[in-house]
C-alpha cells in the first residue's frame, strides 16, 4: 500500500485514526506499531517478518553497545558488525549484483523493502550516537520499532536522530484540529504527486522512449525539466503525505523539502533538498573526518566525497556519484568565487543551471546513453521538430505550474493573506479547497486505484 | 484559526467515511456494465499470497473496482488527464474526433501463426483466403502523438503475409481502408471497423472469391442505433466524442437467410435470429451482429448455387458476414476464440471448397487464436 492509493486514503488512514482515537493514551504507541505492522504487511507478510528481524537486531545491538560502553574495543566490534550487516542488507535490495543476499534472506522474487535507504540511515545514525555516548539506547522496544516502522515515515522519511524522534513522540498534540491540519498537508502532498509528478512522468517517458533515436535539443531540455521538477514533486509529495499522516496522529517531524529549485545560491539548493539526508551525511561522514583532514586539499576532497556518497545513496550507480560530485564542486566554486554583491537573479540562474546539469546526469542509466543524450542536447539531432511542438503544446502548462509551485510564492501569498483584515473569512475557503483537491486527486487515481510510477525508488 | 482546521478534518473524514461505506455496500457487485468487464473479487486469504504481497494487491484492486461512483470518477479522470497533459488515459488517445488505442505499434505476429496457417492450406483441397483487418489506430495513426508510432499496421500485416506459403490468397485490407479514411469506416469509440468499412473490403474480397459485388445503391441501410459506444469507451468512459451508429445493410431484392443455427461448446444446436436486436438493450451493443459469441454458426440462405464457404473469424467479421450471405447457399462461421479444442472438432474442412480467414490485427499475436486453426 502506498499513500497515493484509494485503499490508503479511504480505508487505512481513516480507520487507523478511528482506532487511534478510541484507545487510551498509554496504549497508543502500541496501537500505532500494530497499524504500522499492517502497513508493512501490505507489501507482503515477508516484509513484516523482515522488519521484525531488522528491528530486533538493531535494538539488541544498540543495547549491547551501550552496555559495553566502558570496553571501547568490544563495543567497536559490535557497532562495526551491525553497520556492515545493515549496509549489506541495503545493498542487497538496491544493487542488482548483490541480490544473492536478498535471496539468502529468503526475500520473494521482485520484492523491494520500501523505504530501506532511509531507515538504514536512521538506524546507523542512532547506533553511532549510542556508541559515542551522544544518546542513550532506547529501552522501550515498541518505541524503537516505531522509529523504524512508523508508517507515515516509512516511505520518505524524514531521516532523523533518535533524540529528535523521542522529542516528537513524547508530546503528541492530538485532537481534531491537528487532524485537520494533517489532512490539509496530506492533500497538498497528494496533489503534488498525483497531479504534477505523474503528469511530468508521462512527459519524461515520452522524451526517453527508446525507439525514437533522433531527439532534438528542445526535447532533451523538456526531458530534463520534467525529470528535475518531477523528482522534486514526487519526493516532496510523498514526504508531505507522510508528514500529513503523522500530524493527523499528533506528531510533527522535521521538514524535508523547503522549495530548493529556485534558491538564490546552489548551497541553499543542496541544503533544502531533503535536508535530513544531507545533514545525516554531514554529521556522520564529513564532520568526523574533517577533524583528521589536515590541509585544504584534503578538506576539498572530503567535501566532494561526501557529495559523491549522497549522490550514490540516491541512485546506487555511477550517475549518482558524478551528479553528486558536480553539485559538490558547484558549491565549492560558488563559495570561492561569488562576490557578495551578485544579483539575486544570477544566483537563481546559476542554481537552475547546476540543478539541471545534475538532473540530466542523474537521470542517465549508462555512459553510452549519457554521451548520446549530450549530443542531442547540443543540437546534433537538430534543434526542434514537430515532436517538440507537440510536447510543448501539451506540457507547457504543467511545467509552468510546476515551476510556480516550486518557488514557494504560493506559500508566501497564503502567509500574507493571513495578515489581512478579513483573513478570518478567507480561512473558510481552506476546508473547501482541501476537499476539492482530494476529489480531483481521487478522480486521477480512480481507474488504477493508485499512482505507483516513480522516478526514483528509495 | 482552530475552527477551520476542525472543519477541514470533519469535512474530509466525513467524505472519506461516505466513500468507504459506499465501497463496503457495493462489495458484492460482480461486473461493470460501463466498462464491460468483471470486477476484482475479494481475495482469498492464503499464506502464499499474503507472504509475497499478492493478497494486498488484489485487495487494492477489489477496493478500487468497488469504489462508489467508479464510472463517474473515471470519466472525470479522462477529462482531467487531457487537461493537465497529453490526451492519453489508460492507454487510449483522446482525439477530438475519435478515441484511439495507443499500444498498437508493438505487435509482432505470433511465431507459430505462419506454421499453423501453412499447415492448414497444405492439407486443404480448396482455396484459402486471408484478410487481416487493421484497427482504427492503424488507419488513423497520423492523428496519434509521434512517439507512439513504430511499425505501421500495414507493415505488421505484411510481416505475417510474407511468412505464408503461396497457397494462401492474401487480401490487402489495410491499403483499401487507409485510402478511404475520410469516410465513416471505423467507429469513433471502438477499435473495429463499421459496416461501411466492411462493405468496402467486401467488394475486393468477393471478387477474389469469384463473384460480382452487390453495388452500394442496392442496399437499404437501417441505423439500428445511434448510441453505440465501443471498447475504447469502456476503457476511458469518455463521452466527449460522438456516439457511434450501428447499421444493418438490407438488400430487399436479394436472397434471404433461411436458417441460422448456433453450435455451442457442448455441441448443442440452437436456432437464432441473424441479428439479435435484444443486444441493443445491453451495454454490449455490437453483439447485435450475429448474437452471442459461439464457436460455430451455420447460416443457410436461399441462394441456389450449392456453394459453401467456411469463415474463420474474430469479432471484426461479425459485421462483414451479412454481405457474404448474398453469394453462398451455406456459410459456416467458426470463431477460434470461442472454441474449446481445435477446428476439426467442430467442422469437416474438406466439405468446403473455399475458406476465408478474416480477423483483426489484435489477434496476429494471439497464440491461442492460431492454435485453434489446426485440423
Amino acid at each position: 500500500m502506498i499513500y497515493s492509493s484509494l485503499l490508503y486514503i479511504y480505508g487505512f488512514l481513516p480507520l487507523s485514526l478511528l482506532i487511534f482515537s478510541a484507545v487510551p493514551k498509554k496504549h497508543r504507541e502500541a496501537v500505532l506499531l500494530g497499524l504500522s505492522g499492517i502497513f508493512c504487511a501490505s507489501f507482503g507478510l515477508y516484509y513484516l517478518i523482515f522488519m521484525a528481524g531488522y528491528v530486533l537486531l538493531n535494538y539488541t545491538m544498540c543495547r549491547i553497545t551501550e552496555f559495553l560502553k566502558s570496553k571501547k574495543s568490544i563495543a567497536e566490534v559490535a557497532v562495526a558488525s551491525t553497520v556492515i550487516i545493515d549496509i549489506t542488507v541495503l545493498f542487497s535490495f538496491r544493487v542488482p549484483y548483490m541480490s544473492w543476499f536478498a535471496g539468502m534472506i529468503r526475500a520473494p522474487g521482485g520484492f523491494y523493502a520500501a523505504g530501506i535507504s532511509l531507515f538504514t540511515l536512521s538506524v546507523i545514525g542512532t547506533l553511532v550516537d549510542v556508541y559515542k555516548g551522544n544518546d542513550k539506547a532506547e529501552k522501550n522496544i515498541i518505541r524503537y520499532a516505531l522509529y523504524i516502522m512508523f508508517f507515515p515515515r516509512l516511505l520518505m522519511g524524514p531521516v532523523m536522530r533518535y533524540s529528535t524522534f523521542r522529542k516528537a513522540m513524547s508530546h503528541p498534540q492530538t485532537g481534531l484540529a491537528q487532524t485537520g491540519k494533517g489532512l490539509a498537508v496530506f492533500g497538498k502532498g497528494l496533489a503534488k504527486k498525483v497531479l504534477i509528478a505523474d503528469t511530468l512522468f508521462m512527459l519524461y517517458s515520452d522524451v526517453t522512449v527508446s525507439e525514437w533515436t533522433k531527439v532534438p535539443a528542445v526535447n532533451v531540455l523538456l526531458g530534463i525539466s520534467a525529470y528535475l521538477f518531477g523528482i522534486y514533486f514526487e519526493m516532496s509529495g510523498i514526504a508531505d503525505m507522510g508528514a500529513g499522516s503523522a500530524i493527523c496522529f499528533g506528531f510533527r517531524f522535521p521538514e524535508c523539502f523547503r522549495y530548493p529549485i529556485f534558491s538564490k545560491r546552489i548551497n541553499y539548493y543542496a541544503m533544502r533538498w531533503n535536508t535530513p539526508v544531507v545533514m545525516w551525511f554531514k554529521r556522520y561522514i564529513s564532520w568526523p573526518l574533517t577533524t583528521s583532514a589536515g590541509n585544504v586539499i584534503a578538506r576539498i576532497a572530503l567535501f566532494l566525497l561526501t557529495w559523491a556518497l549522497i549522490g550514490f545513496w540516491y541512485k546506487f550507480d555511477m550517475s549518482g556519484i558524478v551528479a553528486g560530485i558536480i553539485l559538490g564542486a558547484a558549491i565549492l566554486i560558488e563559495s570561492r568565487l561569488r562576490s557578495r554583491n551578485t544579483l539575486k537573479i544570477t544566483g537563481v540562474v546559476y542554481t537552475l543551471i547546476i540543478a539541471g546539469i545534475c538532473a540530466f546526469i542523474f537521470s542517465q542509466t549508462s555512459a553510452h546513453e549519457l554521451f548520446r543524450n549530450l549530443g542531442s542536447l547540443i543540437g546534433l539531432d537538430g534543434l526542434a521538430d514537430s515532436s517538440s511542438l507537440y510536447l510543448l503544446k501539451e506540457y507547457t502548462l504543467i511545467l509552468l505550474a510546476a515551476a510556480f509551485f516550486s518557488t514557494g510564492i504560493a506559500q508566501k501569498l497564503i502567509g500574507r493573506a493571513s495578515k489581512l483584515k478579513f483573513a478570518d473569512k478567507l480561512f473558510w475557503f481552506i476546508p473547501a479547497a482541501v476537499v476539492c483537491v482530494l476529489v480531483v486527486c481521487t478522480a486521477m487515481i480512480a481507474s488504477g486505484g493508485s499512482s505507483e510510477q516513480l522516478f526514483i525508488k528509495l | 484559526m482552530k475552527e477551520y482546521k476542525i472543519i477541514t478534518a470533519a469535512a474530509v473524514l466525513a467524505f472519506a467515511a461516505v466513500m468507504a461505506f459506499g465501497t463496503f455496500l457495493s462489495r458484492g457487485k460482480k461486473s461493470s456494465a460501463e466498462e464491460a468487464r468483471s470486477l476484482a473479487e475479494f481475495p482469498k486469504a492464503d499464506f502464499q499470497s499474503m507472504y509475497n504481497g499478492d493478497f494486498s494487491k488484489q485487495m487494492n484492486d477489489h477496493f478500487t473496482d468497488h469504489f462508489p461512483l467508479r464510472s463517474k470518477w473515471m470519466s472525470i479522470e479522462t477529462k482531467l488527464r487531457s487537461a493537465l497533459g497529453e490526451s492519453i488515459s489508460d492507454g487510449v488517445y483522446i482525439g477530438s474526433e475519435r478515441l484511439l488505442d495507443c499500444g498498437f505499434s508493438e505487435r509482432v505476429p505470433d511465431p507459430t501463426a505462419a506454421d499453423r496457417l501453412n499447415a492448414f492450406v497444405s492439407g486443404y483441397d480448396g482455396t484459402a483466403y486471408l484478410a487481416v483487418i487493421p484497427s482504427s489506430s492503424g488507419v488513423y495513426d497520423d492523428e496519434l502523438p509521434y512517439y507512439l508510432l513504430g511499425d505501421t499496421e500495414g507493415q505488421q500485416i505484411n510481416r505475417l503475409y510474407d511468412s505464408l506459403s503461396g497457397g494462401i490468397r492474401k487480401i490487402d485490407a489495410y491499403n483499401i481502408l487507409k485510402m478511404l479514411k475520410d469516410n465513416y469506416i471505423y467507429y469513433r469509440s471502438d477499435t473495429k471497423w463499421t459496416s461501411y468499412g466492411a462493405y468496402c473490403v467486401y467488394r475486393t474480397v468477393i471478387q477474389k472469391l469469384g463473384f460480382q459485388p452487390i453495388t452500394y445503391d442496392k442496399y437499404t441501410i437501417r441505423h439500428v442505433t445511434d448510441n453505440f459506444r465501443g471498447d475504447l469507451y469502456n476503457r476511458t468512459l469518455y463521452t466527449g466524442v460522438r456516439s457511434d451508429l450501428l447499421d444493418i445493410y438490407e438488400y430487399p431484392d436479394g436472397s434471404q437467410i433461411l436458417t441460422c443455427m448456433s453450435v455451442d461448446k457442448d455441441g448443442r444446436i440452437e436456432e437464432r435470429s441473424f441479428y439479435d436486436m435484444d443486444m441493443l438493450e445491453t451495454e454490449d451493443m455490437y453483439r447485435m451482429y450475429l448474437g452471442e459469441n459461439v464457436p460455430v454458426l451455420e447460416i443457410e440462405t436461399d441462394v441456389n448455387n450449392q456453394r459453401k464457404l467456411l469463415v474463420i473469424k474474430d469479432s471484426y467479421a461479425d459485421c462483414f458476414i451479412p454481405f457474404l450471405t448474398q453469394h453462398f447457399s451455406r456459410i459456416t462461421v467458426v470463431s477460434p476464440e470461442d472454441m474449446d479444442g481445435v477446428l476439426s472438432d467442430y467442422v469437416d474442412v474438406s466439405d468446403y471448397e473455399q475458406t476465408l480467414m478474416l480477423f483483426g490485427i489484435e489477434n496476429i499475436g494471439n497464440t491461442e487464436f492460431f492454435s485453434g486453426i489446426s485440423k
